[in-house]
């Protein structure tokens, strides 16, 4: 069954794969994986954590659709998608995306899709605290300086 | 009536607080309470891209009603 949310902790992988490969019975023939950490240099600069936040309960149920809509499509047969919140360390998990298909092109092209809805979609944030001060992180990537006073 | 009004990310800076609640006019549009939320909070205006969510929907000219949320966001950081 697809399904999508926010968590609070790790996710369980192989938990997770083992029922994805059970849709090898129903003709799964892959399962593609994508894993987003908190990346520990951004800029040249150090970076202690990530925080990030979501407006719930509309951020689980942004990715829920995620879930269920790309699922629908023809050839892929089931979406995971997860999201953590809180403070999360360089090195860490931030988001998991997991896909079965009938075959590797549809995994794949399925995966990109699903990354791509999370990254604009969903109302999470996420607050950068580096060496050299603490970011927002604005869009896809835009970093606003705390302190500073507007985004535009 | 009234509504809850809920800031994220650098609006939430911008606005000192992580929400409030603003009474407004029956009937009053999104419009207006954009209107109160900048006289209350002017560093508010500085703010290009502010997103209105209304119960957590996309919305710019609905009228509001009692009870509803709102919240004010960027774009989106997910990932």
């Amino acid at each position: 069954m697809p399904e999508g949310k926010v968590v609070s902790s790790r996710v369980d992988l192989n938990r997770m794969l083992e029922e994805l490969a059970k849709h090898s019975a129903m003709g799964a023939g892959g399962l593609a994986l994508f894993i987003g950490v908190v990346k520990g240099v951004v800029d040249g600069r150090k970076v202690r954590e990530l925080e990030y936040e979501a407006y719930e309960p509309h951020a689980s149920r942004a990715l829920g659709e995620i879930a269920r809509e790309e699922a629908s499509r023809e050839k892929v047969l089931d979406v995971r998608v997860y999201h953590r919140v809180g403070r999360l360390k360089p090195g860490e998990p931030t988001l998991y995306i997991a896909v079965a298909a009938v075959d590797r092109k549809t995994a794949l092209e399925a995966l990109s899709r699903v990354l791509e809805r999370v990254k604009h979609e969903p109302p999470v944030f996420k607050l950068e605290r580096r060496e050299d001060g603490e970011f927002w992180v604005v869009g896809d990537g835009k970093r606003v300086k705390r302190g500073q006073g507007g985004s535009s | 009536m009234k509504v809850k009004v809920k800031f994220f990310s650098v609006l939430r800076d911008a606005a000192g607080v992580k929400e409030a609640l603003v009474e407004l006019r029956d009937g009053a549009k999104v419009s207006e309470l954009l209107e109160e939320l900048y006289f209350r909070w002017p560093k508010l205006r500085d703010e290009r891209d502010v997103i209105v969510l209304v119960n957590g929907k996309p919305s710019s000219s609905l009228e509001l009603k009692e009870g509803d949320e709102v919240a004010l966001i960027p774009p989106v950081s997910g990932g």
